[in-house]
């Protein structure tokens, strides 16, 4: 029986991309995957005849540059299409426009509020600054703040010097990190729909609201991808999602990397301590030199080890990480495009409105709107009122739709995992979940109820038993503060090591956490490869 | 007034008192000035009806750091320390919670659940211990490298080495548990929807967070320190009200010389050259001194009492980013009979505690989600205490007095006016009450409601908040007031702040003044 250098749980990007640096420094790499396609949750699927869906993950803003190429991705056909601007339709017929352009974009804030075009380029600046600060702790293993080893003291002190060059943003980081997105934007601008926009992006897969503390930080997280804008990895992919995986696939093989679909792991082989290999579904098992999961953390030590092999009190620690899913997914195939009342205006100066359905979409005309969709999650029920990101991606890539026809990702929040009746109640309400994102859309776009071909609704549910994430959170646990960095996901298996020997993790549930970055995956390789390994 | 004084404290409260006695205590001279005709701010006596006095806002005292006690020698300046009862926690539909003070209440949990016994001694353990290594935090002022980096290093030496004495497992705990919700801190532990709400109320009392908000764990700990009992402690009350307190302070900066001036409100500081000289009172009179001290809010200091030219737009701006949200309203009953709550054990042993409603963590958030939206709630929480039950001294025999801090109650309506909303509101807490205290309602005489609004005109507080700052995460230790502001100095030379509004933070403690006083003496 063959024996690899390396096994690895999970062909989702985080997964393939371990895989991949594995394979190039000369391992010899498996990666099992339990459904018929790689990608995990960056997939494109053609549920609906001729309609290509980007199911799950619908854009590329945080994927490390490095990481393209590093492993040749432009190579293995993955190529990014630019995103331009945001818009933020609202029910008076106006819209807000932040386009990618900044001068553009300060022409559209001076007609809202002069002082908020005024700050929005102090608060850009301060946000590049402060990301700045925050990115290269992405492109490290966390310390550890109890550890005095030499190596880890080393790693402090790094942080601690680079903190130190950046010492004027050093409270405004640790406000940052501590404020609601609500109360940091407040400082800095007073149109609702702006506010109500950028704040509303400090909420994406957390169970928090708007004025929840800790939700700035979610919001940094999320404007990293734009600081990368400089380098291109702000987009939609060519072909959807899909293609990444496909890219990344495309290189590990190159590597030589096997990748086997269909192959579900039940059990992580260990003795004595030790990882040893997996056992699949029908039985067969694998015998590796190291087991690398790239599941969550739930999935991993609870459902893949025996709990005999784990100290309990690191599963107490397990059982408390927090999941909670707070969003979902509609996918629609559309027979024209959508018709956005707020954009009339625009056609009656007869202006093209084709440049504002390019880029992302957002329900959220202000903070309380969103605070209220959040209101109705806490109690146990999806929001009656959502808030809504979306991109049209055939705007962008008409190859996912027949010609004219077009398809809509839409990202909705917030869908809570936990329903008042529980989370196995969600078959019988996802489509009156579905109903009301519709709803919610069709006030904002009055034809769309006619144009609709086709619809997909994913509910937390869905994410959970298709495609592995733990009660659909999306980034494999909460980005909240005390479940980031050395505490991702418990203070001591931060440097994506386990309590058992030769099995690491490398998925989103590892520092520094989610949102189709590949830092997890990359760092948890570099780490095997300077281990015993 | 003759000659030129040290020090000049405007506000005669908690923390402007504790700064001078322990400022007159160190040789310095030293004049405060109290606008109200009673020193005591927040933490006085007030009458409620003739006959019947009560606490102004603050209604205990045992959250007042020990060393003040000591240091200042209380008792021989005339404080009565009472020990308050146990504590009745009421519950919508059911009889209430009791929890008597003569037993643990570990012990008592354990009555109805094995699991949550084991939780409370756990936490409770965990919190004192987290408490107690961050004493060095908590109730002095911080580590500061800038100013000199020997002092400095040292604390912070101290500091790092009081927190590795917490160990491998618990200091990951322990920066783990602060930045987190009280209700998920809650939730991991306990088993009791009652319970959680117990706690959870405590954590949250005098804040703008609700129990889902990152960092009002932190509050578990600001409200339940090691000091007090931890999670154990017992409400204690001053004989005479809190107001007998503030004046025993009082009597001791006097005894140390210090002049305590009632009556006497400060309407600007004066400012020569970026330093300040001296006070201006609202009836013209100056007072030359050689350091300001502010006990009143870092916003009303800086916006009201300051010229603006002094200070940076920088500045500034930090200043009008403070977050000072009013939440508190203080309603004050006068009684002409004890109550009796639903299923507490007769007699008055049972309400000579404190008296908790807000049945559960959703019924605090609930009571938190109107007040988001400016609205209030139809059920707000209540943190209530009847003081006259052990103190005769505030009501007529048999008669007594309730106090009632309630929550959330926003400074601003979305579409009432306060002086509309004011008895409405009222109206709805005594029915609360009634209900779980029936005959409570028919048993009251006279009624005061101090609303937010109230309580900024009547404190001098910004928007009514109680706290001065919030106590949110980004509002505390190196960030409070103002972030690298949290040296009780200012831009403006011999000016400090020495009020809640700085650190360690409000709640009736007393450690800010004493912290300002103390870094006042060590570095002028």
């Amino acid at each position: 029986m063959k024996k690899y250098d390396a096994v690895v749980i999970g062909a989702g990007h985080n997964g393939m991309i371990c895989a991949a640096y594995l394979a190039k420094a000369g391992k010899s790499v498996l990666v099992l995957e339990r459904r018929h396609l790689v990608g995990g949750a960056t997939v494109t699927e053609e549920i609906y005849p001729g309609f290509k869906y980007t199911v799950c993950a619908y854009v590329v803003s945080l994927f490390r540059p490095q990481i393209i190429s590093d492993l040749n991705l432009p190579e293995h056909g993955f190529e990014l299409l630019p995103l331009d601007g945001t818009m933020s339709p609202l029910l008076s017929g106006d819209y807000l426009m932040r386009w990618h352009d900044s001068g553009d974009t300060r022409r559209e804030l001076m007609r809202h509020s002069p002082r908020d075009a005024e700050a929005y380029d102090r608060f850009g600046q301060l946000m590049y600054h402060l990301a700045m600060t925050v990115r290269p702790m992405l492109a490290t293993p966390a310390p550890s703040p109890t550890s005095l080893s030499l190596r880890n003291l080393k790693a402090l002190r790094k942080i601690a010097s680079m903190f130190g060059k950046k010492e004027e943003y050093l409270f405004d980081l640790a406000k940052l990190m501590t404020m609601s997105s609500a109360d940091f934007i407040e400082q800095y601008f007073e149109t609702p729909v702006l506010q109500g926009t950028l704040a509303a992006s400090g909420v994406i897969g957390t169970f928090m609201g708007p004025r929840s503390p800790g939700s700035a930080y979610v919001m940094l997280h999320h404007y990293m991808g734009e600081i990368d804008g400089q380098f291109r990895a702000w987009g939609f992919p060519r072909g959807g999602m899909g293609s990444v995986a496909e890219a990344l696939a495309g290189s590990a093989r190159s590597f030589g990397t096997e990748i086997r679909t269909e192959a579900p792991v039940e059990q992580i082989v260990i003795k004595n301590g030790e990882a040893r290999g997996v056992i699949l579904a029908g039985g067969e098992e694998i015998q590796a030199s190291v087991v690398v999961s790239s599941v969550d953390p739930r999935l991993t030590y609870r459902r893949l080890i025996e709990p005999e092999n784990l100290p309990p009190e690191f599963l107490r620690q397990i059982d408390r990480f927090k999941f909670r899913g707070s969003s979902g997914k509609v996918n629609l195939a559309l027979d024209t495009l959508p018709e956005f009342s707020c954009l009339d205006s625009v056609r009656r100066r007869g202006e093209p409105t084709r440049p504002y359905l390019a880029g992302g979409i957002s329900i959220s005309p202000s903070i309380d709107y969103v605070e209220r969709a959040y209101d109705d999650a806490k109690y146990g029920s999806f929001s009656r009122r959502p808030y809504l990101d979306m991109i049209i991606p055939t705007m962008i890539d008409p190859s996912m739709a027949p010609p004219g026809k077009h398809v809509m990702s839409i990202f909705v929040q917030y869908a809570p995992y936990e329903l008042e009746g529980g989370a196995a109640t969600w078959p019988d309400k996802r489509e009156a979940f579905g109903d009301a994102v519709i709803d919610t859309l069709s006030e904002y776009v009055p034809n769309l109820k006619e144009i609709i071909l086709h619809r997909q609704v994913i509910s937390p549910w869905d994410l959970e038993q298709t495609y592995g994430l733990t009660e659909g959170n999306i980034f494999h646990g909460e980005l909240s503060l005390d479940q980031l960095f050395f505490l991702r996901p418990t203070p001591g298996t931060a440097g994506y090591s386990t309590p058992v020997r030769r099995l690491f993790m490398c998925g989103s549930g590892t520092h520094p956490g989610g949102g189709v970055m590949g830092a997890p995956g990359q760092l948890a390789a570099q780490q095997i490869l300077k281990g015993r390994s | 007034m003759s000659g030129k004084v040290d020090i000049a404290i405007v506000g005669g409260g908690l923390n402007g008192l504790v700064a001078a006695a322990y400022l007159a205590r160190s040789g310095r001279s030293v004049v405060v000035l109290e606008k109200e005709s009673t020193t005591g701010g927040t933490m006085g006596t007030v009458e409620i009806a003739p006959g019947f006095r009560g606490p102004a806002a603050i209604d205990s005292i045992d959250l007042v750091h020990p060393s003040i006690f000591t240091d200042l020698k209380l008792k021989e300046h005339g404080l009565r320390v009472i020990r308050g009862g146990g504590l009745i926690f009421a519950r919508e539909g059911y009889d209430c919670l009791y929890f008597d003070s003569k037993s643990s209440t570990a012990d008592q949990i354990a009555q109805f659940s094995q699991m949550d016994e084991k939780a409370f001694r756990e936490l409770n353990a965990f919190l004192i211990k987290v408490s107690k290594a961050l004493d060095l935090a908590l109730t002095r002022p911080l580590a500061d490298l800038k100013s000199n980096v020997i002092t400095g290093t040292i604390d912070l030496l101290r500091l790092g080495a009081s927190l590795r004495r917490l160990g491998k497992s618990e200091m990951p705990e322990a920066m783990r548990f602060l930045p987190m919700s009280v209700q998920d801190v809650l939730d991991e532990r306990f088993e009791t929807d009652s319970l959680k709400a117990i706690l959870a109320a405590t954590a949250l009392k005098g804040s703008w967070l609700s129990p889902r908000s990152a960092g009002s764990a932190y509050g578990l700990l600001h409200h339940n320190p090691h000091w007090a009992g931890g999670l154990e402690h017992t409400t204690t009350f001053a004989g005479g009200g809190p107001g007998a307190l503030t004046d025993a302070i009082a009597s001791v900066a006097r005894a140390a010389g210090a002049d305590i001036r009632t009556r006497s409100a400060v309407c600007r500081i004066m400012v020569d050259a970026g330093t300040c000289t001296g006070l201006v009172l609202d009836d013209g009179e100056e007072i030359e001194a050689r350091h300001v001290v502010s006990a009143l809010d870092p916003r009303t200091t800086f916006e009201q009492l300051t010229g603006q030219e002094w200070f940076s737009p920088d500045f500034l701006e930090k200043v009008r980013q403070i977050r000072s949200t009013g939440s508190v309203t203080i309603m004050r009953l006068a009684l002409d009979r004890l109550p009796q709550f639903r299923g507490a054990p007769e007699g008055s042993e049972s309400v000579s505690g404190r008296i908790q409603i807000g049945d559960t963590l959703d019924y605090l958030e609930k009571a938190f989600d109107a007040a988001k939206y400016h609205d209030l709630p139809d059920k707000p929480y209540l943190m209530a205490s009847i003081p006259s039950v052990l103190d005769h001294t505030l009501a007529p025999e048999g008669k007594h007095v309730m106090h009632v801090w309630v929550q959330f109650t926003p400074r601003r309506l979305s579409d009432q006016d306060w002086d509309v909303a004011r008895e409405k509101l009222g109206d709805r807490i005594v029915a609360i009450l009634d209900r779980h205290a029936p005959g409570l309602k028919a048993a009251v005489v006279h009624r005061q409601v101090e609303t937010p609004p109230d309580l900024e005109r009547r404190f001098g507080l910004t928007n009514g908040c109680l706290y001065h700052v919030d106590l949110a995460l980004d509002q505390l230790f190196y960030m409070r007031p103002i972030p690298g502001w949290f040296k009780y100095e200012t831009p403006i030379g011999g000016l400090y702040l020495c009020g809640a509004g700085v650190h360690p933070g409000g709640a009736g403690t007393g450690l800010p003044g004493k912290c300002a006083a103390e870094y006042i003496i060590r570095y002028s």
